[in-house]
């Protein structure tokens, strides 16, 4: 499956941009999406708790994505007004 | 109860008066109008000077949250009226970058709601703020914390 990897703010930086992710199977947890983005990235350094959102939800890392192409935002806490 | 709720562009022109009379001619058995305006501030931490605030977010998400914010505190606060008007782009001190407007029967449910609808927006809304200024550029996270942005290639190494 593909895993389109949606990043904002610090994290758009830290990413350099949008970036897709394969994995074999057809469902992947968060926690493995997170942890193969810590590998290329090292996102945990930043000090910035990510939040994740799939389907308009935000999900925790247990959360499981499913089907051949995903959208995951990455983002940090929020700041409008 | 009626929801108006929109994300503008930085060029958008806000007209606070026709909103204000809009909201003002809509229910006569309405006696509150409470507006709340947010704008750039030009002077942060320590006096440090602003130049700009660019305003991020996903905009279809946000829009359907700040729909679901205005309907829930309508619902609580039995208000006529929510308005909610965030803008997104580059803006610079002083220019407006949220407008809340709430039409209720009293004051202080006016009050309450525009309050709670103003914390939630700034909590539950997927926006995002860098702010550009006389020391360098910083992104905002969550409600006033800062981290001076890098550039990508000094994050990598």
């Amino acid at each position: 499956m593909r895993v389109v990897i949606k990043p904002y703010s610090i994290f758009r930086d830290k990413l350099g941009g949008e970036l897709i992710l394969e994995f074999r199977e057809n469902e992947v947890h968060v926690k493995n999406i997170l942890e193969k983005l810590e590998m290329m990235f090292g996102i945990s350094k930043m000090g910035v708790k990510p939040i994740i959102i799939v389907n308009d939800n935000i999900v925790d890392e247990n959360y499981v994505v499913k089907g051949s192409c995903v959208e995951l935002y990455l983002v940090p806490p929020f700041s409008g007004g | 109860m009626l929801i108006d709720v929109k994300i503008l562009d930085e060029n958008d022109v806000i007209d606070l008066n026709a909103l204000v009379t809009t909201l003002s001619r809509l229910n006569r058995l309405c006696g509150a109008v409470v507006l709340f305006i947010g704008i750039v501030k030009g002077l942060v931490e320590d006096n440090r000077e602003v130049y700009e605030l660019e305003y991020t977010g996903i905009k279809d998400l946000a829009i359907k949250t700040m729909e679901k914010i205005a309907r829930e505190e309508a619902e609580k606060y039995k208000l006529s009226q929510v308005t909610i008007w965030h803008k997104l782009g580059t803006l610079k001190p002083g220019e407006i970058t949220l407008v809340i407007a709430v039409l209720a029967e009293n004051r202080r449910e006016a009050f309450r709601a525009t309050q709670e609808i103003l914390e939630r927006v700034k909590r539950e809304v997927p926006i995002f703020k860098l702010e550009k200024r006389s020391d360098g550029e910083f992104w905002i996270i969550g409600d006033g914390v800062r981290v001076k942005r890098e550039l990508r290639e000094q994050i990598n190494k």
